[in-house]
């Protein structure tokens, strides 16, 4: 490991007859012990003398500022075109099997949360209603927010798969809320 | 003179290390098949989040804390040949430290916890480990004046440097005001007690878990390889870095918190320069094992200290790297800090303990070690079990970390539940249980090998020939502290320090004129080498006096630097603080959550990333953990961050939750919390709390403390009856046949504490709504949401159903 023709071998205490020796130290951890001191300084140096590079905070900002606003507008109507496409439909079961059968029940029959196959809706039946609850949730019924950890994509494609549900009448729960009908407005 | 030391006292703490070590080992594995099978949290007492702290103190303070006393004792009165200053103190030292780990045993499962990782022992078992630190002290530095060898050997140095270091950050990090006998409440909160617990957790590693095995490898390394020590100067300078670069490094645990960035900075920084110092004591053990490789293959003790050593190169290397900022963003809160504390744990005390017990044992019997080939056994499974344990953390761990960040096509969470995350470690869990089984089994063989080995020998105390009298130079000690080298040293330091609280053209200035001035001090250390006379440090190694006054000043100096500036703003942060300290009952809850140990698997604490905020909310901030006393931010997330669960579930949500989480969320591994229905708070007890926390200075009004009580008691009527209108579950006032849950119950108050995280209610009218996040990038609740009380399903629908109809 070290360089043993430098080595001064020079005995200089003897304790409890442990010898002590006086060998130089390996250039390699000299050079690692100097680097990280001025590792250290450069780097106060960089983010809180001159602050030329982003602290955490500031760095989660121009992330986020990087991505708002990039997803298009999302309407009735393009939940609607999508609940007719297959592939689109089945995108979205297995999220939803994956996170919302826990309260919803595998097919939307309904668990702790409302049957999701009948025609009655508690927070509304429409489309939008739909993306909404799911997107912002109900704190005060249990439902969380989806928007957030599923992302804008994922949260539609779950819109389009429960969007698809309506009208199935599983058996499951009992109908809570009030009956929506096709063609009826978002209730805003 | 022939003196005879006193080996007894060595005897006693290597049996209760050994006693204690397979206990806490025990604890560990009992723990670790918990998480991999959550119906073995069999009893309330015996849940994670209680049996982790037994755990943790059990093998730091109980096993290695045992083990380093008994290498201090038999190397320091050789070292220093001398007797220990005074049998009774050295009695006592023992006897009280044993009773303070019966006392932890007892109070840690009973849910008595002050809630700080590695200081959960409430204040008077804390006051107890002061005084009894404070005897083993006396003895030490009493023998030290005793000493009839005047050089003072490296490994005292170390010796030296934990006495002081540990007196200082348990003190510290243990104030606290009592409410009763069994609860205190911490005289920090928020970030600065955040701040002081790392400076503490972080340097409770540095001078309790490394200093001391640092001096012990420095006697019995030698010793057992019959080896020169490598290199003198070496030592010097890995000793006096070590010390002073260590206890900066705490903040490293608290990197993207809430905690200023310049405190997170100082963390970082200085945990990357500690890498060269601990390679120094890694290099000056491996290389005095020079020319004794060849013994390593059939001396188990050698076998032992040389893979120990290694481990403490490896754990040297992976902390620094762990404390870069962007490394930690991703290993934080994940098993790859338990894998590194293991590397350590196992590696380092528990391998460098095994070789000094085999290598010890024997000579303080007079006899030689019953089975060599079981200790080379012990070495091998003890290896294996290690790899397999660090292997299945660091896979586990950094799995867990990617798939949090994960992110879907869309921008968002790939694994948006957090239970998947958990699925996907818990064969890594089992494989765990089965590397810690293997360490443990290791350390059985060794207990029993060790109990053989007395058995056929006989107690032996060493017997020295030493010189009557060795006359002490008193004059020279003043004069090396005023030595031209240590003001210089302490100015260049003072300059750099200083750097940090000016704008950057004077910052620049005052770092190379510090830097200019450190220099030249250590020019005018190297200078005196040369000549004819003895060096400065040789010097400073014959007085025993300003050797401890340096150290204590090297290992002062971080912890001022760091924590003061927080204390000092402490005040004013209060004062301007739109939070409300937290209403009687929810307070009552959150002393639930503590004593529960939830923080053992919960953080609260959401850092600012994307991914971390698509999943837990707005980035969390200084003030909304302004009153936590203790903080709760954790350090591991073997659940999800709770930071701001207030709200997003409601309250029956939480209550089938806390009955039996995997009915609510499939593939947990949290225990369930029946009994916590059933268990009750005395709410007459309330209001003391909160004079407690108003002598801290917590804004409660006389007229708030006077009607907590009923305060409290109304408040659980309230959610206890939303409960029972939802469920259908019978609620009860006082026990009786077939109650679901009692309304004073801690489940009740617990559940009000969760409900509250990450709101602020709008108690005082005043404008609540500017205390909510406005930068929240989505998970937000409504500010007047967060004022209603959350309320049962089906009562909340039929209200929606109301507004719908109309």
């Amino acid at each position: 490991m070290a360089d043993g023709k430098q080595n001064e071998q020079k005995v200089v205490h003897v304790y409890d007859d442990i010898v002590e020796e006086d060998n130089v130290l390996p250039r390699w951890w000299l050079a690692t012990f100097w680097g990280a001191i001025v590792f250290a300084v450069f780097y106060w140096i960089v983010y809180h003398v001159f602050a030329v590079a982003p602290l955490p905070l500031a760095a989660y900002g121009e992330e986020m500022a990087r991505r708002a606003g990039s997803a298009g507008e999302v309407t009735d109507e393009l939940f609607e075109t999508m609940a007719q496409v297959p592939t689109e439909v089945e995108a979205g079961r297995g999220l939803f099997q994956t996170h919302c059968a826990v309260c919803h029940g595998q097919n939307g029959e309904g668990l702790i949360g409302p049957n999701l196959t009948d025609e009655a809706w508690i927070h509304g039946g429409s489309a939008l209603d739909i993306y909404r609850t799911i997107r912002d949730g109900v704190p005060s019924a249990g439902m969380p927010n989806w928007g957030p950890p599923l992302g804008e994509a994922n949260t539609r494609k779950v819109t389009t798969f429960v969007v698809s549900l309506r009208g199935k009448n599983l058996p499951g729960k009992e109908p809570q809320g009030t009956p929506w009908r096709p063609g009826e407005a978002a209730a805003e | 003179m022939r003196i005879r030391y006193d080996d007894a006292i060595v005897r006693k703490f290597i049996f209760a290390s050994v006693a204690f070590g397979i206990v806490g080992m025990l604890v560990g594995a009992i723990a670790a098949l918990q998480l991999a099978f959550p119906h073995a949290n069999a009893a309330p007492y015996l849940t994670f989040g209680r049996l982790r702290p037994l755990h943790t103190n059990a093998v730091i303070f109980a096993f290695v804390g045992n083990m380093a006393f008994a290498g201090i004792y038999y190397s320091t009165q050789r070292l220093l040949k001398t007797r220990l200053a005074s049998d009774t103190l050295s009695a006592i030292h023992f006897w009280g430290w044993q009773l303070i780990i019966v006392a932890a045993a007892i109070t840690l499962p009973l849910g008595i916890t002050q809630g700080k990782e590695y200081a959960e022992l409430e204040w008077p078992i804390d006051i107890a480990i002061a005084v009894i630190w404070v005897v083993f002290a006396v003895n030490f530095f009493w023998t030290i004046a005793k000493r009839r060898e005047k050089h003072l050997y490296v490994a005292i140095w170390f010796y030296i440097a934990t006495i002081l270091a540990i007196a200082m950050l348990h003190i510290v990090n243990a104030l606290a005001v009592p409410v009763s006998i069994t609860k205190s409440y911490s005289v920090f909160a928020g970030v600065q007690d955040a701040l002081v617990q790392w400076w503490y957790g972080h340097n409770a590693v540095a001078f309790f878990l490394t200093t001391p095995i640092l001096g012990i490898m420095y006697y019995y390394l030698p010793k057992a390889a019959e080896r020169p020590v490598y290199s003198y100067r070496l030592s010097i300078i890995h000793f006096w870095s070590l010390v002073f670069i260590y206890i900066w490094a705490g903040p490293h645990h608290l990197l993207y918190t809430a905690l200023p960035d310049w405190a997170q900075t100082l963390g970082m920084i200085f945990s990357v320069m500690l890498w060269a110092p601990s390679w120094g004591g890694m290099l000056n053990g491996l290389l005095t094992l020079r020319g004794a490789w060849d013994k390593l293959r059939t001396d188990p003790v050698l076998k032992f200290f040389a893979a120990g050593v290694t481990f403490y190169g490896m754990a040297t290397f992976e902390g620094p790297l762990l404390s870069i900022k962007s490394v930690s963003g991703l290993a934080h809160y994940t098993d790859w800090i338990v894998a590194h504390v293991h590397g350590g744990g196992l590696g380092w005390n528990g391998f460098m303990a095994a070789g000094m017990f085999y290598w010890l044992v024997p000579r303080l019997y007079g006899t030689e070690l019953k089975s060599r080939s079981l200790a080379n056994f012990h070495f091998w499974i003890g290896t294996l079990g290690i790899l397999l344990y660090v292997g299945s953390m660091w896979v586990s761990g950094i799995t867990q970390g990617l798939m949090w960040r994960a992110e879907n096509e869309g921008g968002g969470l790939l694994y948006a539940s957090f239970v998947e995350t958990l699925q996907a470690i818990v064969p890594m869990y089992w494989m765990r249980l089965v590397g810690g089984s293997l360490y443990l089994a290791g350390f059985v063989l060794m207990a029993w090998n060790l109990i053989a080995t007395a058995r056929q020998g006989k107690p032996v105390d060493g017997e020295v020939e030493v010189p009557v009298d060795v006359p002490v130079d008193r004059k020279t000690q003043f004069k090396l502290l005023v030595s031209p080298q240590v003001w210089l040293s302490l100015l260049g330091l003072g300059l750099v320090i200083s750097a940090g609280f000016v704008g950057p053209a004077q910052a620049i200035v005052l770092l190379s004129l510090g830097a200019f001035v450190l220099l030249f001090s250590l020019l005018l250390f190297s200078v005196s080498k040369s000549s004819s006379e003895k060096t400065w440090h040789a010097k400073l190694e014959r007085s025993a006096a300003p050797f401890t006054i340096l150290t204590a000043i090297a290992v002062i100096i971080g912890g001022v630097a760091e924590i003061l500036p927080t204390v000092v703003a402490a005040p004013e942060a209060v004062r301007a603080t739109t939070n409300v300290p937290y209403s009687p009952l929810e307070l009552e809850g959150r002393d639930v959550y503590v004593s529960e140990g939830c923080y053992n698997c919960h953080s609260q604490m959401i850092r600012p990333f994307v991914w971390e905020t698509a999943r837990y909310g707005a980035v969390s901030t200084p003030d909304e953990s302004i009153f936590d006393r203790p903080f709760q931010w954790g350090s591991k997330r073997t659940g999800p961050d709770l930071a701001r669960v207030g709200g997003r579930y409601n309250d029956v949500w939480h209550y089938q939750h806390m009955l039996d989480p995997r009915q609510i969320s499939a593939g947990s591994n949290m225990p369930a919390y029946p009994h916590l229905a059933e268990q009750v708070i005395d709410f007459t007890k309330t209001p003391d709390k909160l004079r407690v926390m108003r002598s801290l200075g917590v804004p409660y009004s006389p007229e708030e403390i006077a009607t907590s009580t009923e305060d409290a008691k109304r408040e659980a009527e309230r959610i206890a009856r939303g409960l029972e209108s939802s469920l259908g579950i019978r609620v009860c006032d006082a026990p009786a046949e077939g109650c679901d849950l009692m309304v004073d119950s801690k489940l009740v108050a617990l559940i009000s504490y969760l409900q509250r995280l990450g709101r602020v209610p709008d108690r005082n009218a005043a404008p609540a709504a500017a205390a909510e996040q406005v930068d929240a990038p989505t998970a937000e609740v409504e500010a007047n949401e967060a004022a209603a009380p959350a309320e049962g399903a089906e009562a909340a629908a039929d209200v929606d159903e109301g507004e719908v109809a109309r």
